[in-house]
Parts: structure tokens; sequence; C-alpha cells
């Protein structure tokens, strides 16, 4: 393998709390080193920010609703034009569910080489892995989705969780999936008889199971687990007015619980697009934030970890593993609505959606989500994404950052919403002056989100060791200083880009393919007898597919799988 | 020698809906006849006959109508000896016997048999002559002889004020009444006996005459009348429906599903049998409901899901049975094609009439507890002792 000398470049890495020192960053056999040969190829950064490439916690780009996405919005391709094929690039498309490859080619302009799929449904795990197979650059990994599960529902309402571990392990093991990710727990299932959790205490129809014990259980399942990322959630009573108590129920449960993971990680549970969960009133009339109340829970627990979500102004799709929330979209703005029930596991849901900066209610939730990471005291545990494509594409993360960095371009863009009077009533955020500095971006967009996944040992950071994920952004802190334009532009606009040692990005232009991998966790329990008779009665029963024909075979399905192996024998 | 192998002769054969088994001696002939389309497979035949003629066959598949060729029972018309009972025990009427082109049933005459001991009866004063039991009966066994009423169930039916007993009474004030002809226009019941107009008083002069018998005392007359001169009035001395209902003891298999809905608790029945019956739903695979189709009484049912909220862990039974509206006839059990999951039990009989020895044999073995069973002979129904 090549050696690689990024010289001169302004380094920021929180993980060795490097704050913009110009600094040389090395690289042989795809891994950061001391020092390299001469013959090293030279990369002048010179004037040019320098960061560990980029890694997304929460994204929805692979697997069956992205593609529902895609298929029902051929108008969404209309927003961005077709680029044809060049180079080593393949031709790619669309908006706000853009293709595979183009979700790959714009995560690496952004200096990203990491992305978790947010949301797999393990029936179609099968689906999400084709998709990220065909997804080149990026590594990737994703979270299979437990809060609706009904073997879930069962184990944890009878308190087996032994059985409630030995199946998580096993279902991780046949969908090679990453986490638990728990989307509206309960809520889903009750969506298959048309119904909804609303409270972390509704009963879920039939299992009588609620939110607060789903929770609970998948958090403590995760810990015994020892599992690299901690449970993943997106609470109940997404996007209603007044849903904050009930995120700040969800969030007490995690209250007293403790990790001991051998992967770095601290929390216990991430709580995902938490915008979507700050909200005040108990109308839309009267809707206002309370970002500052769920912000000041979160910077007070540490074993607490969020992504905001935020809300970038776009006309995008909604969709995910919620839905009964996505029916209610529906009604509310009446567009089209698709929704998959998926046998046993869980359910979904895709709506469009306009965020106009005109409708007071989107500047809210703008504001909210800017807000929110403003008055986060850690930003190794606030993270920077939009839900993509919830919020809004993740095209826009440098746009976000401008926000985040330039009170300026805040004010502005506030000054030209219609209603701009209510939405400055109704958050705190034309009170904040804060700007946040490259450091703090850097912590919100790598080193904080490897951190939280258990891959602080890989990724996020640019110590001596590390995978060589290196960004190079068109941006000289000294000079261009707080110019909120050239922000936006040089984060969307990597000149290098190296991924596993490898160039990606050479002067601007994507030169590589790169060899991505897929990460999934093998975690072994104790042989459970019980949860085996268990899964094997369910797909005799229940399942229209065998237990046979579900597995996600690596050879079969994923490019580069990579295992991250877990001892949870006790 | 050569007469020998001529008689008796025995012979089936079908005739309509009928099936008829013939015993053919050189003074008589004897017809047993089954009425394929009212027989249940019940089974009490198979099980009283003393010659052990009658064996049971696709009781399900004839009863839902797949099979159309077939009766759930067939009689070797050569092992029969024509006996009768299994026409006196029959429940559902759907045997007889005739002599010589006659029905008889000489056991019965010479008192060797006795005979279910059915009550069945509408008490007529407690009667309101509603239409529920005509409705509920599975059997047609409700002789509901009410007239049929004009624009309801008949274009030309009674009127409907013949459904009613009592006074009307219709007044014209005269002081008032402009003899305008409005009321008269309007109703079937009224006409105006007008003194013709003449030129030299120039007035509308004349009486309205009313037909009390066409006179629904419906008040549009009297509501309509311009000058608010007439007034209705009705007195009802019973508002019971003329006629009568009753019951066809011939066809009623005493269900008492009419007793069990009757408003007035004007009903009364005794079963013929008495019994136990229970369903083992967790052994029952769903998705069959032959029983349901099979009971002559609609006594089997599918219970209704719980609303979603409302199961609580609970996933309702897949099959269960009215206790009250069993008649204990067995049909379900010989239909079943599980094992194990209806358990019929009869612990009574009623019968009038001499309880002779060859009826205490048959009642012995209609006492026994069964069950259905999986591997049967093919064709023939068995079922499985219990206990
Ligand atoms: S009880 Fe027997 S006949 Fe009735 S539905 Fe179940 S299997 Fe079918």
């Amino acid at each position: 393998m090549t050696e690689i000398l990024i010289k001169n470049g302004f380094v920021f890495d929180p993980t060795q709390g490097i704050k913009g020192d110009k600094k040389d960053i090395a690289v042989k056999d795809g891994k950061i080193v001391d020092k390299v040969s001469s013959s090293a190829k030279v990369i002048d950064a010179t004037g040019m920010t320098v960061m560990a490439g980029g890694v997304d916690i929460h994204t929805h780009v692979a697997g069956a609703k992205v593609n529902v996405g895609r298929n029902f919005r051929p108008e969404d391709k209309l927003q961005a034009v077709y680029e044809p094929a060049r180079g080593v690039r393949h031709m790619s498309g669309g908006y706000s569910v853009p293709t595979v490859f183009k979700t790959a080619y714009k995560y690496a302009d952004l200096g990203y080489t990491t992305v978790f799929e947010a949301a797999m449904p393990p029936l179609y795990a099968r689906h999400t892995h084709e998709e990220m197979r065909d997804t080149p650059i990026l590594d990737q990994g994703a979270f299979p989705m437990f809060g609706n599960n009904w073997f879930m529902l069962d184990y944890l309402k009878n308190q087996e969780y032994d059985n409630a571990a030995a199946y998580i392990a096993w279902l991780l093991r046949s969908t090679k999936g990453y986490g638990i990710k728990c989307v509206n727990p309960g809520g889903t299932e009750a969506w298959g008889w048309g119904l909804n959790c609303l409270t972390v205490n509704d009963p879920v129809p039939y299992f009588e199971i609620t939110p607060r014990e789903i929770i609970s259980g998948l958090i403590n399942a995760n810990e015994s687990l020892l599992l690299p990322h901690s449970m993943h959630l997106h609470g109940n009573n997404l996007g209603n007015p007044g849903n904050y108590t009930t995120t700040l129920d969800s969030l007490k449960i995690a209250e007293g619980v403790k990790t001991d993971n051998k992967f770095g990680r601290e929390q216990v549970l991430h709580h995902t697009h938490i915008q979507f969960h700050s909200y005040g009133g108990t109308t839309w009339a009267d809707f206002e934030s309370k970002g500052p109340e769920v912000m000041d829970y979160i910077n007070k627990n540490k074993n607490i970890t969020c992504d905001i979500g935020f809300v970038t102004l776009d006309e995008t799709t909604t969709m995910t593993g919620d839905g009964p929330f996505e029916h209610h979209l529906t009604a509310l703005n009446h567009l089209k609505w698709a929704n998959t029930d998926v046998e046993v596991e869980c359910g979904s849901g895709i709506v469009p959606y306009v965020y106009s900066k005109d409708v007071y209610v989107c500047g809210v939730q703008w504001s909210i989500g800017l807000e929110m990471a403003l008055l986060a005291k850690d930003h190794m545990r606030c993270h920077l994404t939009t839900d993509h494509p919830n919020a809004g594409p993740f095209t826009r993360y440098p746009r976000v950052m401008k926000w985040l960095m330039n009170q300026e371009s805040r004010e502005a863009l506030l000054h030209t919403m219609k209603n701009e009077d209510k939405v400055r009533d109704r958050s705190s955020l034309s009170s904040i002056d804060r700007e946040l500095t490259l450091y703090e971006i850097a912590m919100m967009t790598r080193a904080g989100t490897a951190k939280a996944l258990g891959l602080a040992d890989r990724c996020g950071g640019l110590g001596i060791g590390l995978q060589a994920d290196i960004a190079v952004y068109p941006f000289n802190p000294e000079t261009d200083g707080n110019d909120a334009e050239k922000i936006e532009w040089a984060f969307g606009n990597a000149v290098y880009l190296v991924k596993d040692g490898q160039i990606i990005i050479n002067d601007s232009e994507i030169v590589s393919n790169g060899n991505k991998k897929t990460y999934w966790v093998d975690v072994t329990t104790n042989p459970n007898k019980q949860v085996e008779r268990d899964i094997s009665e369910m797909f005799t029963k229940y399942y229209t597919v065998t237990e046979k024909n579900y597995d996600v075979e690596e050879h079969a399905f994923m490019k580069n799988p990579f295992v991250i192996k877990v001892d949870a024998t006790q | 020698m050569a007469m020998s192998t001529m008689y008796p002769k025995f012979s089936t054969k079908t005739d309509g809906d009928n099936i008829i088994m013939e015993q053919k001696l050189l003074a008589k002939v004897s017809h047993l006849v089954l009425k394929k389309n009212v027989c249940t497979g019940c089974g009490i035949c198979s099980e009283a006959c003393p010659k052990e003629a009658i064996v049971l066959g696709l009781v399900g598949a004839v009863r839902r109508g797949a099979v159309t060729t077939e009766a759930p029972i067939s009689v070797d018309p050569a092992k029969c000896s024509y006996c009768g009972v299994c026409v006196i025990l029959c429940p559902f009427n759907a045997l007889g016997l005739e002599v010589d082109g006659e029905p008889s049933l000489p056991i019965l005459e010479q008192e060797g048999f006795p005979q279910y001991d059915i009550t069945a009866e509408i008490d007529e004063s407690k009667c309101n002559r509603c239409t529920i039991c005509h409705e509920v009966c599975p059997n047609d066994a409700i002789i509901r002889d009410v007239p049929t009423f004009e624009g309801v169930d008949a274009a030309d039916g009674a009127k409907r004020q013949a459904a009613l007993t009592g006074k009307t009474t219709f007044v014209v004030d005269k002081e008032k009444c402009t003899v305008c002809g409005i009321c008269a226009a309007l109703c079937p019941a009224l006409s105006v006996d007008r003194i013709p107009f003449y030129a030299e008083t120039a007035k509308s002069l004349g009486d309205i005459v009313w037909d009390e018998k066409l006179c629904n005392a419906c008040q549009v007359c009297a509501l309509a009348c311009p000058t608010e001169a007439i007034k209705v009035e009705r007195a009802v001395e019973s508002n019971k429906l003329p006629g009568k209902v009753t019951i066809d003891v011939e066809n009623c298999c005493t269900c008492s599903w009419c007793e069990k809905t009757c408003p007035t608790e004007a009903v009364t029945i005794k079963k013929f049998f008495d019994g136990e019956i229970s369903f083992n739903a967790e052994k029952c695979p769903a998705g069959c409901s032959t029983c349901v189709e099979v009971c002559p009484c609609n006594a089997i049912y599918l219970p209704s899901p719980a609303s979603a909220v409302g199961m609580k862990k609970q996933k309702e039974a897949v099959i269960a049975v009215n206790k009250d509206l069993c008649i204990f006839c067995g049909a379900c059990v010989n239909a079943c094609p599980s094992e194990d999951v209806i358990r019929l039990k009869r612990t009574e009989i009623r019968v009038k009439g001499p309880e002779t020895d060859l009826f205490k044999k048959i009642a012995e073995k209609l006492y026994v507890p069964r069950t259905s069973k999986v591997r049967e002979t093919f064709g023939h129904v068995e079922v499985k002792k219990v206990e």
C-alpha cells in the first residue's frame, strides 16, 4: 500500500485535543502512522482544514423504505439534475432520496467516510445489504429494529431477559446488523391495528407491554450483550406539540444504568433526531420550543447521547419506521403516503414534506434544532444529523454547520421568514449568540459519533493507529475566519479524501470507488434452547419465509463484511 | 328354488331428494325413505339400528354441499329389517317407512317401542305474533299464521288498521267545514257528499262521509283541514296482531332458539335429549368450521375477535358452542376431522310409551360418551368412546 503525507493543514481532532494546529498527517498501509518515508505521496494541505473522515450515526440511505421513497417520488429527481457517468463515477441522481451512487459521492464530497443506516427491517435486511453493497466508498452498518418485534415484546413483558439477549444476538447475526434500534416502541406494533402508543405508559394492544418496559428492557439487553453501540432510540409521540414530556420520560429510563463495554462508549442510550421530540404547546397554534428543557436534561446526564435531526428548510421526503406518525403526517399535509407493515417485526411509512421557511411551524422546528445544538455543553454527546432525509437531505450538513458557526447567517435567515416574529417568539434561538467552533463541529460529526458507535478505536480521529480516513477541506481558519458562505461551500467540497489509506478524492475529483466495508456485530451468548425453539416455531407458524431463507449470507449480500466479535457468554 | 333367489328382492333407488331402500316380498313391499337434504348426519339412526344396516358417510362434505350425489348416511337395503326404529328415533324427520306404499310404523302400533317426549309449545296468550321465532328457527318449524299486510309483506295484503282492534271516531265540526274537499282528496276513507252547486245559493254545501274500515287514524285529514274542522280519535282495545303462531312439532328439533329469543317468554321447549357437550378449542386446528356448518341447531360458533385494545394477552377460542342451544345430536362429533376437540355425552332420553328391552339396549348405546378420532375406515364415520 502507498504511503501518504498530508502536509501543513490546520488539523482539528477532538480525540487528541488538536484545535487547528498546523500538523502533518502520515498514512501507511491504511493506517495513520507517526511518519512515512520520503517516497510517500504528498498532499499539500496548506491553508486547508484537515479532519478525520466524517462518521454519520443516523441516516436513511439503504433498504426497503428508502427505495420506496425513490420509487414513489420520481419528481424528486427534478430537484437535482442527473449526473452522467464520468471517470470512476457511475451515473447518479435524486435529491432528497438520492441513488446509492449519489449517496456515496455526496458523502465523499462532505468528507464523510462512515455512514450508519438507521432503520433496517430485519425481514428486509437483504435489501438493505444489497444497497449498501452497491454504495461505493463508504463504510457502513445498519441498525435492525427491535422496538416492535413480537419476540421482544413477549420476552420483555415476561421479564425473560436472557431470552431477549439471546434473540437479539441471533437477529444481529442473521441480519448482519450492528446494534439495537428502537423506533416508536410499541407504537408501530399498535399501528398494525391502526393505533399508536403516545406515552411511555400506553400498553401495546394484545402484548400489554408498555414502551417504558420495552425501552428499559432493550437498554439492559444492550448492556448485557456488551455491544459497541448503545440502544438507539426514536421515542414515542414524535412530532407532536407537547411531546417533550414523553421525551424526558423516555430519557429518564436510562437513569442509573451503567455501561461496561470494551469499545470506549460511555452512553447507554442514544436518542436520535431529538429536535422532533422537543416540542412544547398543546396544538400547532401554541406550538413552541422545549429544546432547552430537553438539552438541559441531556447536559446533566452523561450516559445519554443524542443527535439533532436539523431541519434544513427543503422539500424532502420523510421515511421512518414510525408508521402511525407518517399517517398522521399525510393527514396533515395531504401528500402521498406509503406504508409497509412488516410481519412480526416492525412497520414504516413515507410521506413527502415541504419545510418552508414561511410556515411558522417549520421555522420553529428549524430554530429548535439549532437552539439545542447551541445549548449543548458536550458536543461529543450531541451529534449533527438531519435524520436524512426526514428533516432534510444530508447534503445540507455544510449549511447546518454554517448556521451553527455563524450567528449572522441565522439572523439573516430569520429575517427573511414570513412569520419572523412568531418564530423568534417561540424559541430562544435569536437570544443565543454562541457560534460553534470547527473543533466542536468535529466532535459533532466524527469524534463524538465514532465514540458513541463504539468505533473510536477505528475512526473519527486522527490518532496513530486509527484507520486512515481523512478529509481535507478548502477552508483556512486563519483567513476565512467566519465567512458563512465559505463555510457552507468548503465543507461540501472536500479537496482531498482518504479512506482506509486510499485516495478517494484527489484535487476535488473523485478518483476511486474505494473499498467499502460493512460492519456487523457477532455476539456470542450462552446457548439457549428456548429461544431456538421459539424462533423455529415463529417461522413455522407466523413468518411467510422459512428460517433457512432468513439469514443474510455474507458472501452473497455483502461487500467486505467486517465482523466485530463480542463475547457475552457468562 | 329359483323363487328364493328372486325374493326377497332388495334395491336402492333415488327419486329426487329421496333415497328409497326397498325390500320386496311376494306379497308385500317395504320402503325406507331417506330425505337426503333433511338428514343432518347426526348418526342416531346408525347407533339405533338393531341390524347395523346404517353407516355414516361424508357428513361434512354432504352437509356443506361439496358432495351432492350422496346422503350423510347410507342404508343397506338387505341388512335392513324395515322395523322403523330409525324412523322413530330420527330427531329431524328425515326417515320414513312405507308398507305397500302407505306410511306405516307397525312397531309403534304394536307398542313395541316408545317415542320421543317432546314439549314444544307457544302460549298463545303470551305470544304477540312478533317475528323473532319464525326467523330464528333453524328448521323452519315455526308456523306463523298471521295475515300479511299491505305494502310490507304484500301489496294487496290486509289493511294495516286491521292489525288493531278498537274504536275510531271521526267528527266534523259542521260550523267550520267549508266542504272544500281537501280531506277526501287525501284519503280513501273520506268522500264528499256534495249538494250540487247551484246559482241560487252559489255556496259549497254538503257532508263529509267517513268509512271506519278504511281509516288508519293517521290524522292527515285533521292536520290538512284548512279550517281545523276535523277530529279523529282512536281508542285501541288490543294491539295484538291477528292470527296464531305455533310450532310444527314434527319438524322441531327442540334446540330452543325460539324459547331463548322470545320477547314475551311464551315458548316452552323440553329437549328430547339431555347431556353435556364441551369443546377443547386448543385441539381444533381452526380454519375448518365444519362443525358450525353441520350443526342443525346453529349452536356452534366462531367466537368474535376482541378489539385490539380488548385482547389483553388473550386470543379468542377458535371454536365454541352454546350449550343451551345444543340438542346433543352428535352431528358435530361425526363431522369433525380432528381428534378430541368435541366431547359429547347424552345423559337422558325423554320418551313416552313402553320402554322395551330393545329401547333400553339402544339407549345404552346412545349414552356412550364420544369424541371424534382421526384414523377411521375410509368412507365410514367412526367415533371414539371416552371415559
Ligand atoms: S371442532 Fe372440529 S369440526 Fe369444528 S372447526 Fe374444529 S376441527 Fe372443524
